[in-house]
């Protein structure tokens, strides 16, 4: 008996080894503890987050370049059969052609808006709010109006519309692409 | 030592620690649901970029190319001047019905209509006005457009631009054009001088018992002639040594056949016709108006 008091005196209470231990000294350690932890895992999902949210950005803007710059070759091609109809000597000179085609293009880009600026070789898709921009190179025959000798056309992302514009001089005219 | 733990410390601890746990876990779960979104956006865009539309446009070319040659067709077939009005008519119809139940809006339309005359020879003999007389002698004149001018040569009895079958176009500008075989080759030469050592060699083809010169066409059988048809004004077109070669020969020209002429037979024909076609869906608009006179030489 007095063997076992003196044990349970020596070694504390519940056989716990808490000499020198203060519980509020271990608690505030876990808290910190914890929230090291915690804040570590955040931040580092949170970079997971942002740097997938850049790689989507990018492949979203480069689809929506692919898509305008095949409407761009496709449109180019109807202009140029019409214009090579409407060339004839024969037809009366006010026998011009039209075309025009509607692109339907993503009004935001992962949630954000973005900016499409034609070179006269490239179509170049930036987001606004993130600093992605993608280049995607496109060909017509036909140049795109506002884009010959280094000028550039610049358009809010969403729809446009691309019109062949005939110069009436018997020669090939030009496209113009503006929003819809 | 006074107690200052206040009750179990241990279960207090144990359910802190957890609680922090629980808390973390949810967190990152909302953010792992957020980067899910984020990738189902992408998923989406990427297969919606996959499923390429049908290109609009080329089915407005082909629209254009499958109307051009129907209509053609219909310019070679009728002789009847109103017929083909009447055929295009019907085709503006069905095209208007057949484009609305696809939810387009295609048209064709009858602008204008030129009318000339077809020249033949009905009887295969030698390229002259008469069956007696008239080696030289003028086929066609004040023609201001000829198309499907074509020699179907059954013989060539000349062996050199002098002696061959000589066919001259005369206009602002004058193409003379000489047949003659050599060693079983028909040969075409060339030459803007009516004498004919100035012709050169245009093509050549192996004689056979169908063999088709194209004037307006610029082919001597399979081969290519280039374009020796000449880009003139109004022009006439005749046969200088016309018992030079044996065959038939046809065009269609706004001209004025050769009255006295036996060997010919004329007929009224279309020559050619001008059409509006529309092509409209709810992407893309393509309107053209083309002039459709089959055979005539690409200038």
């Amino acid at each position: 008996m007095r063997e076992d008091r003196s044990r349970r005196r020596s070694t504390g209470r519940d056989g716990r080894y808490d000499r020198a231990v203060s519980v509020n000294v271990g608690y505030t350690l876990n808290l910190v503890i914890m929230t090291v932890i915690f804040v570590g895992l955040i931040t580092a999902a949170g970079t997971a987050i942002d740097s997938e949210r850049r790689g989507v950005a990018s492949s979203e803007l480069d689809v929506a370049g692919n898509q305008l710059a095949t409407a761009l070759s496709s449109v180019d091609r109807v202009a140029r059969v019409a214009a090579a109809d409407t060339d004839d000597e024969q037809l009366p000179p006010d026998a011009t052609p039209t075309v025009r085609k509607s692109v339907r293009l993503p009004d935001r880009i992962v949630g954000g808006q973005y900016r499409i600026r034609i070179t006269e070789e490239t179509i170049e898709l930036a987001a606004v709010n993130d600093a992605v921009s993608v280049t995607v190179p496109y060909r017509t025959e036909l140049p795109i109006e506002g884009t010959t000798g280094g000028g550039e056309v610049e358009l809010r992302g969403g729809d446009v519309e691309i019109v062949y514009l005939d110069d009436g001089a018997g020669g090939d005219g030009s496209l113009e692409v503006r929003s819809a | 030592m006074a107690d200052v733990t206040g009750g179990s410390s241990i279960g207090e601890t144990t359910s802190d620690r957890g609680q922090l746990i629980l808390v973390t876990g949810f967190a990152i779960a909302v953010t792992l649901l957020a980067l899910v979104l984020l990738l189902n956006t992408a998923i989406y865009t990427e297969n919606v970029a996959t499923r390429t539309t049908t290109d609009d446009t080329t089915e407005a070319i082909e629209f254009r190319g499958s109307t051009v040659e129907a209509i053609a067709g219909y310019i070679d077939a009728e002789n009847d001047t109103a017929a083909v009005g009447a055929r295009i008519d019907r085709m503006a119809e069905v095209t208007r019905n057949r484009s609305t139940r696809r939810g387009q809006q295609s048209s064709v339309q009858l602008l204008d209509q030129t009318n000339g005359t077809r020249v033949t020879t009905e009887t295969v003999g030698n390229y002259t006005a008469n069956e007696t007389d008239g080696t030289a002698w003028t086929v066609v004149s004040d023609a201001d457009m000829t198309r499907a001018f074509q020699l179907h040569l059954s013989d060539v009895h000349g062996t050199d631009p002098q002696s061959g079958l000589q066919v001259a176009i005369n206009g602002s500008d004058e193409q003379y054009l000489y047949v003659y075989e050599t060693g079983g080759d028909v040969t075409v030469a060339n030459s803007t001088d009516p004498d004919p050592a100035t012709a050169t060699v245009a093509c050549t083809a192996p004689l056979n018992s169908s063999l088709t010169f194209d004037v307006t066409g610029g082919t001597l059988g399979n081969a290519s002639c280039g374009s020796i048809f000449p880009d003139v004004g109004t022009h006439s077109i005749e046969i200088e040594t016309g018992d030079a070669a044996e065959g038939t020969f046809e065009l269609v020209t706004t001209g004025t056949p050769d009255p006295s002429a036996d060997r010919i037979v004329t007929d009224e024909a279309v020559y050619d016709v001008t059409v509006r076609l529309r092509y409209v869906t709810d992407t893309v608009t393509v309107e053209t108006t083309t002039r459709i006179a089959p055979g005539e030489p690409h200038a």
